[in-house]
C-alpha cells in the first residue's frame, strides 16, 4: 500500500473516513498522508454568517407563495414532441405529401425516422436542461451527431440530379422550413421558459435543431424534389440554420442576458 | 452535511430533512425556508470563499444564489436529490458572478505554490489554512474538493451537479489529493528544519 492508494480510496469515498485497515497502517508511519488527513478534516470550519442567514430568510419569506412544481420529464418529453408531432401533420396535410409519391421507402423510411427519433432524442434533452443539475450535456455532442448522421444519410440515399432554377427552388423550401421552424419554435420555448436553463448556448442549439427539425421531417414528406443538393442545402440546411440561430440567441441569453 | 468544529450543537438536518424542506418551501411554508436556508447557508457560503478571492464577493454570492434558488424553486422534483439541484444554481451564479467581476476589471490569482513559507523561528508542527491550500487547486479540482468536503455530496451527486460523470469526478478528486500533498510537503516544518541542518 502507497499513498497513491489512499488518495485514490479518499476519492471514490468521499463521505467515508473509514479507509481499509491496509491503508491505515501505511498512513500511520507516512507523514504525508497523516498531513493530508488531517487537512482534510480543516474543511469542515466554522463561519459567522448568522447575520445574513437572517437577512436571507427575511428576504425569501417576504416574498413567499406556493408553486406550482414543473411537470415531469416525461410530460415535458411528451409535449415537446406532441408539438413536434402536430406542427409536421398541420403542415404536410396543408401544403400536400407530394414527396412521399416520388421517395423510395428506405429515404422515407431512413430520413424521416431519424429526423422523428433525433427529435425524441433532443426532446428529453431539453427536459433535462430544464432542471438544474438535470443534464450530464454540456457541450454540443447531441445535435452536432444528429445533424452528423442525417448529413450521412442524405449522401448515401440521394443522387445528383439536373435542376434549373437550382437556387430558387432552395430558397422556397428554406423558406418553408424556416417558418415552420419558427412556428414550432413559439411552443418550445413557451414550455422552456418554465424551467431554469443553466447552459443557455447547449439549450440554444438543442431547442434550435428540434424547431429545424420539424421544418426538415416536413419538407421531406411534401416536397417531390429528390436531388442530393437540393434536399442537403434546402432540407436539412434548415435545421442547421436554426441550430445556429439557437446557438446565437443561447450565446447572448448566457452573456449578456437581455432575456431576463 | 460536514459541521466539524462548529460551536453550537444543533443537530444538522438529514438530506432527507432537506429534502422534505424544500417541499414545503414550494407550498410557501416560512419555517421550511427559514430552516433551509439555515442548514445549506454555512456550507454554500464555505463553497464560494473557497472560489472567489474576497468574503464580500463570498455573501454576494450566497445572496444571490438564494435568489436564484427562490426564483427556480418549482425546478425542484419532490424526491429527487436536493443538493445537486442547489450546487448547480450555486456553480452558475458563481460563474455569472466571475463573467461579472471579469468585465470590472476584476483578477484572480492561479497560484502554483503557497504565498507564504513560515519562517525558522515560527517551525512548528501546524497545517496551513485550507482555503490557501484550495486557492492553490485549479478551478475544477477546488470545486470537486469543496462540494466532497465542505458540501458533503457523494460522487453522483457532484457529478448531476457539474454536469459530468463519476469518474471523471473521481479523476479530479484524486488529482486535487495528489495537489494537495505537494502543497503540503512544500511548507512542511518537519522538512525544511532539516534542509537548514
Amino acid at each position: 500500500m502507497n499513498c497513491i492508494d489512499v488518495s485514490r480510496t479518499l476519492a471514490e469515498n468521499p463521505g467515508n473516513r473509514v479507509l481499509p485497515p491496509a491503508l491505515w497502517e501505511h498512513t500511520r508511519d507516512c507523514r504525508s498522508c497523516q498531513r493530508l488527513l488531517q487537512t482534510l478534516d480543516l474543511s469542515a470550519g466554522s463561519d459567522d454568517s448568522s447575520t445574513m442567514v437572517r437577512h436571507i430568510q427575511q428576504q425569501l419569506i417576504r416574498d413567499l407563495r406556493p408553486v406550482r412544481p414543473l411537470l415531469s420529464a416525461r410530460s415535458l418529453l411528451i409535449s415537446f414532441m406532441a408539438a413536434f408531432v402536430i406542427i409536421v401533420t398541420v403542415a404536410v396535410g396543408y401544403l400536400g405529401a407530394w414527396g412521399m409519391a416520388v421517395r423510395s421507402s428506405a429515404q422515407l423510411i431512413v430520413i424521416v425516422g431519424t429526423s422523428v427519433a433525433g427529435a425524441g432524442w433532443l426532446s428529453r434533452s431539453l427536459a433535462q436542461h430544464m432542471v438544474p443539475g438535470g443534464s450530464r450535456e454540456r457541450h454540443l455532442l447531441l445535435p452536432g451527431s444528429i445533424l452528423a448522421v442525417l448529413s450521412v444519410e442524405v449522401f448515401m440515399l440521394f443522387h445528383t440530379r439536373g435542376e434549373s432554377h437550382f437556387w430558387a427552388h432552395s430558397r422556397t423550401c428554406l423558406a418553408i422550413g424556416l417558418g415552420l421552424a419558427a412556428t414550432a419554435a413559439f411552443p418550445l420555448w413557451m414550455t422552456l421558459r418554465r424551467g431554469a436553463i443553466l447552459y443557455p448556448q447547449a439549450a440554444g442549439v438543442i431547442v434550435g435543431l428540434l424547431a429545424g427539425l420539424v421544418g426538415t421531417t416536413a419538407l421531406e414528406i411534401h416536397c417531390p424534389n429528390v436531388n442530393l443538393w437540393h434536399v442537403f442545402t434546402a432540407h436539412l440546411g434548415a435545421a442547421v440554420l436554426c441550430s445556429l440561430v439557437g446557438l446565437l440567441l443561447g450565446t447572448l441569453q448566457e452573456f449578456w442576458r437581455p432575456l431576463d | 452535511m460536514a459541521t466539524g468544529n462548529q460551536e453550537h450543537t444543533a443537530p444538522q438536518p438529514s438530506v432527507v430533512d432537506l429534502e422534505r424542506y424544500m417541499e414545503l418551501y414550494q407550498q410557501a411554508d416560512a419555517t421550511a425556508i427559514a430552516e433551509l436556508v439555515a442548514a445549506l447557508s454555512p456550507a454554500l457560503l464555505r463553497f464560494f470563499r473557497s472560489q472567489v478571492s474576497s468574503r464580500q464577493q463570498a455573501d454576494d454570492l450566497l445572496q444571490e444564489t438564494w435568489l436564484r434558488i427562490h426564483r427556480v424553486r418549482h425546478t425542484y422534483r419532490p424526491g429527487e436529490p436536493l443538493l445537486p439541484w442547489v450546487y448547480a444554481i450555486a456553480r452558475r451564479v458563481r460563474v455569472d458572478g466571475y463573467r461579472r467581476w471579469h468585465r470590472i476589471s476584476k483578477h484572480e490569482t492561479a497560484m502554483e505554490i503557497l504565498p507564504e513559507r513560515p519562517g525558522l523561528s515560527a517551525v512548528r508542527d501546524t497545517l496551513p489554512d485550507w482555503n490557501a491550500l484550495l486557492a492553490a487547486l485549479p478551478e475544477s479540482q477546488r470545486e470537486v474538493i469543496t462540494m466532497m468536503k465542505v458540501g458533503d455530496l457523494s460522487l453522483e451527486e457532484i457529478a448531476r451537479a457539474t454536469s459530468t460523470t463519476v469518474g471523471a469526478v473521481k479523476q479530479k478528486a484524486h488529482r486535487a489529493y495528489e495537489r494537495l500533498r505537494k502543497l503540503l510537503h512544500s511548507v512542511d516544518p518537519q522538512k525544511m528544519t532539516s534542509e537548514t541542518r
